[in-house]
């Protein structure tokens, strides 16, 4: 061996110890610093790119949303409330111990006094919306009734605040206003309860410290509850039920799937893998060398990721195994070469005969890579990278490191290899296009012209990220107990100043009563209901003043007739008269006032200022639509989603049609223009098949079957140069590129049992078209049309 | 029987805390078994509010009839005319046959639960009340004083303790709030009937249905 490796060249050997040295400082920093930071991210929709033209905004509305995604509900029943009480103070109690909460909600609204504290200091600027109608009507006299009604009956009892503090009940109403119920939820003691089902269901609100969509948080959250759901189980005599409603369940059932199909799919791969090149070149060395590349690759890409992107999406990771499609391929075309001459073969020789076919597949794979690296699209993006650093390192390690590495003394190799390259390229030389073959053929060109026409696009990323039934049903129940859903349509309300941005969703908000009125929608919610903007409230004011605190208006008259004496109503005149700030924006913020609509002001964004006004229970979707006011935008994050993904479907299908044009041209340049079609167009014949199959059976397309037939692209024209370089030994040929697509197919094929929908779709697609590319590939580049035999092609071209 | 009333009053039940189950068992064990078996209950009341800046209460009068498991229609006499229907789903007021007020405990869940503390202080439903208060009480003879503190301060908004004076039924209920403003009910004549309401009765909290 020692012998052997001083035959390598100085040449080789330089470059053996430059990617080696290479190779370990990578490892070093995948060790020691990408490791431990390293995030992998599952949500689909961080995806996608931004829609809007406000980067500001976008991001806005992101931490919007990523504030929402971090809150959980939780339902303690059992058939008695006592139960269910015991259960769920174990549960909270559990929940806070373990530390993975930012804060766990068990007791309701302690702080209700200091809510109306904060409003009572502004209660000269503040009006329910229907006594700030009547008082602009002048309709005191139904105000003043209601007044004594409160004093001499025990409606007055069902207020907040007593008579002496708010004679004409006007603070009561508003304060009625700012109830915010939790759905059906009623407090019984000092826990929010609902009834439903035959239970009795205590409530208990979490919300975690990061992102639900982050691996590092759902190691914390998830062990935390199901720790606190035994624990209730324990405390409570009685069967206890929990019902849980929030995000992190959906991302860590995602996660845990996820990582469930890698390890399974992956050594079942792995094994396969090992199987066939074990039985292929009777050695281990291949076999070693063919995980080392593949390794370094996966290695290498995901460094390159993790720097670029701050994190590693799980798309990137599961394209990341078509690398063992296409890196491990790189190893079997080097190895399989010593099928031309089992005896005599060295590495070096291998390198110089492989490495132009190699360089030229890795050349066209790269131009379809980097075509998806301009769709400004950040999961492309991330694909493309991770695709792209993967080859090139896969493609290194064997073009610098097998000339030394691959050296063997062994000469003999099983028989199997050569077996199977020769009975494939026997049929394709005994192979003749008969009418019969050509009328098949014709047959399946007008099938897939059919199927295709049948092709149905399914863009809905409902349809492509599917949780368990499990949890589908546990947030279904939550919903109907609590009669209130989370909807994902919103209203955007902006503003040049905080205060306009108030005003305009002021504007809104009588747009949506009446939405609300004609049933079109249940509720929404908005800061405004909470906050009136500075002109209504300086509108309030000077309503009070006119027709409340005025000399001999409601408040003498009110007070007069309860028997109040005068000084107690000039006491109460002059308070009002020393009340000159209204309730401002940061005040409210900070006050506990804002508790539970603080999420939805936005704030300063960019140069301009933002609020989200929620909506609830929505009937009617085109009257939101139909909703047409300066600075309002109705958000409709998952139809905008659907319709980014089959905008990009669409340009998608206009660019892999560019790139097969491109390396059309590349492969012309090279091979002239009778092998180039040969070589590319099995790839879109299979393609074409494809997708006219999924039309006959029904299966629909989106982005993610696009992306599957970009790995077809670059695989499928590596196997046309494989055959032309080939030419000269056609079983070494055809046996490599066999157990190129074999290797493939098993990584995929299992891909194609994913429970994650996104993901089928990209194994379904490749187990079909890297089938048809194989096949058609043989048969484009080794058989030939008319009278000629394949022999005399042979002869002719050889 | 002045004196002995005298120094029942005297004494401070906030002193004496409770349990619902020892309640039951002492205190309220005879008024509480009595009214259980009531299907209907009907009386005459009187409301007083007491208010610091005002010398004299204001005092209104009516009947009112509680029925299991439907509400109390409460029906003020004096100095006007108003009827109250407060039922667990919400409270509903109509002056001189106008509906004046409607406050659903669907849309505030707050209403509920004071209705049901309304319901649950006539008809003594310890358990209920235990649920949403400390008690408190002590008994000397036929009479019986029982104390509530609101756990929640959701409640303790509304009122800060609550007493409960009676001997056979319940006499009086006194809610005080933080301001030490309070509301007196006093409620007298009391009839029990153990039969299911009539369809005139039925029909009074009918005003209540949405």
């Amino acid at each position: 061996m020692i012998i052997r490796q001083d035959a390598t060249p100085g040449s080789m050997r330089t470059r053996f110890f430059a990617w080696g040295a290479l190779m370990i400082a990578l490892l070093a920093v995948f060790a020691f610093h990408v490791v431990p930071h390293l995030r992998v991210e599952t949500d689909i929709l961080a995806l996608l790119p931004r829609t809007q033209q406000d980067r500001a905004l976008d991001e806005a509305l992101d931490a919007f949303s990523a504030r929402l995604a971090r809150k959980q509900i939780f339902l303690i029943g059992s058939e008695k409330l006592a139960d269910a009480r015991l259960a769920a103070t174990s549960f909270a109690a559990e929940l806070r111990a373990s530390g993975a909460f930012e804060s766990v909600q068990l007791e309701a609204d302690e702080a209700l006094r200091q809510r109306i504290d904060t409003y009572l200091a502004h209660r000269a600027y503040l009006l329910a919306p229907e006594d700030e109608k009547a008082l602009a009507e002048g309709n005191t006299d139904r105000l003043a009734t209601r007044a004594l009604r409160a004093a001499y009956t025990p409606t007055g009892l069902m207020q907040p605040i007593g008579i002496a503090e708010d004679p004409i009940g006007l603070m009561n109403n508003f304060l009625r206003t700012q109830a915010r119920a939790a759905g059906r939820a009623r407090l019984e003691g000092s826990m929010l309860v609902v009834e439903g089902e035959e239970r009795s269901w205590v409530l208990v609100l979490t919300e975690n410290k990061g992102s639900p969509f982050a691996s590092s948080v759902q190691e914390q959250v998830m062990p935390a509850i199901a720790q606190a759901r035994s624990a209730a189980s324990r405390a409570a005599p009685a069967a206890v039920e929990i019902l849980m409603s929030g995000a992190i369940q959906h991302a860590a059932a995602a996660t845990e799937r996820a990582e469930d199909e890698i390890t399974t799919f992956g050594t079942i791969e792995a094994i396969a893998v090992v199987l066939l090149l074990l039985l292929i070149f009777g050695a281990m060395r291949p076999l070693l060398l063919g995980l080392m590349t593949l390794s370094l690759a996966v290695v290498a890409a995901f460094t390159a990721v993790h720097y670029i992107f701050g994190e590693v999406h799980l798309l990137a990771v599961v394209f990341g195994s078509s690398l063992i499609g296409s890196v491990i391929d790189y190893s079997i075309h080097f190895f399989a070469d010593r099928f031309r001459d089992p005896t005599r073969w060295t590495p070096v020789d291998a390198a110089r005969h492989v490495g132009p076919a190699i360089l030229l597949g890795l050349t066209t794979t790269l131009i379809g890579y980097a075509v998806l690296a301009v769709v400004p699209f950040p999961g492309l993006e991330q694909i493309a990278v991770f695709c792209m650093i993967g080859l090139i390192v896969g493609c290194g390690c064997v073009l610098c490191l097998y000339p030394v590495l691959a050296h063997t003394r062994r000469q003999r190799l099983p028989k199997l290899g050569a077996k199977i390259g020769g009975a494939i390229d026997g049929v394709l030389l005994r192979w003749h296009w008969g009418p019969l073959k050509l009328a098949f053929v014709a047959a399946i060109v007008v099938l897939t012209a059919i199927g295709l026409t049948r092709l149905q696009v399914r863009d809905d990323v409902k349809a492509l990220q599917q949780s368990p039934p499990d949890l589908i049903a546990s947030e279904q129940r939550v919903r109907e107990l609590l009669g209130s859903g989370i909807e994902t349509r919103f209203f955007l309300v902006s503003g040049d100043s905080a205060q306009t941005a108030l005003d305009n969703a002021q504007q809104l908000a009588t747009q949506l009563d009446r939405l609300v009125a004609t049933g079109a929608i249940a509720s929404y919610q908005s800061v405004t209901q909470a906050l009136p903007s500075e002109t209504q409230q300086r509108r309030n004011h000077e309503l009070l003043a006119q027709q409340v605190f005025a000399p001999g208006a409601l408040l003498d008259r009110v007070m007069g007739s309860l028997g109040f004496p005068a000084e107690s109503i000039e006491k109460r005149r002059q308070d009002f008269s020393a009340a000159n700030a209204p309730l401002a924006v940061d005040e409210w913020l900070s006050s506990a006032a804002s508790k539970g609509l603080r999420d939805l002001w936005l704030g300063q964004v960019g140069t301009r200022y933002a609020t989200v006004v929620a909506l609830g229970g929505i009937v009617d979707v085109p009257a939101l639509g139909a909703i047409s006011q300066p600075d309002v935008r109705l958000i409709d994050r998952v139809a905008e989603t659907t319709a980014t993904l089959g905008r990009y479907r669409h340009a998608m299908t206009l660019l892999l049609a560019a790139v097969y044009a491109v390396a059309g041209i590349v492969l012309m340049i090279r091979f002239g223009w009778r092998d180039a079609p040969r070589m590319l167009l099995p790839s879109v014949a299979a393609t074409l098949v494809t997708l006219g199959l999924f039309g006959w059976l029904g299966v629909g397309m989106n982005l993610f079957t696009l992306l599957a037939l970009w790995l077809v692209l670059g695989l499928g024209i590596d196997y046309g140069i494989f055959l032309r370089h080939g030419r000269d030994n056609r079983p070494t040929a055809i046996l490599s590129v066999t157990l190129s697509a074999c290797t493939t197919l098993i990584a995929f094929g299992l891909l194609a049992l994913s429970a994650t929908p996104f993901i089928r779709s990209i194994g379904l697609t490749l187990l079909c078209a890297i089938s048809f590319s194989w096949l058609f590939v043989l048969f484009s580049c080794l058989t030939t049309l008319g009278p000629r035999t394949a022999r005399r092609e042979e002869a002719i071209h050889g | 029987m002045l004196l002995w009333s005298l120094t029942a009053y005297a004494a401070d039940p906030f002193a004496h805390p409770a349990t619902g189950e020892a309640l039951l068992a002492s205190t309220l064990a005879k008024p509480a078994a009595q009214l259980s078996k009531a299907q209907v209950l009907k009386g005459r009341f009187t409301h007083s509010k007491h208010l610091r800046e005002i010398p004299q209460p204001l005092v209104a009068d009516g009947d009112f009839i509680f029925v299991r498991d439907l509400g109390v229609y409460w029906h003020t006499q004096q100095p006007f005319d108003s009827v109250v229907v407060l039922t667990s789903k919400g409270i509903v007021q109509r002056d001189e046959g106008s509906q004046t007020m409607r406050l659903s405990s669907d849309e505030q869940p707050a209403v509920r639960v004071i209705a049901d503390v309304f319901l649950a202080l006539f008809t003594l439903d310890v358990a209920r009340l235990n649920a949403n208060f400390d008690l408190y009480g002590l008994s000397q003879g036929d009479r019986w004083i029982i104390g509530l503190r609101p756990r929640a301060a959701a409640m303790n908004a509304v009122f800060k303790e609550a007493t409960v004076t009676g001997a056979r039924d319940v006499e009086e209920v006194v809610l005080t709030d933080v301001h030490g403003d309070r509301t007196v009910i006093d409620l007298s004549g009391i009839e029990y009937s153990g039969a299911q309401p009539g369809a005139d009765v039925r029909a009074l909290f009918e005003l209540a249905r949405p």
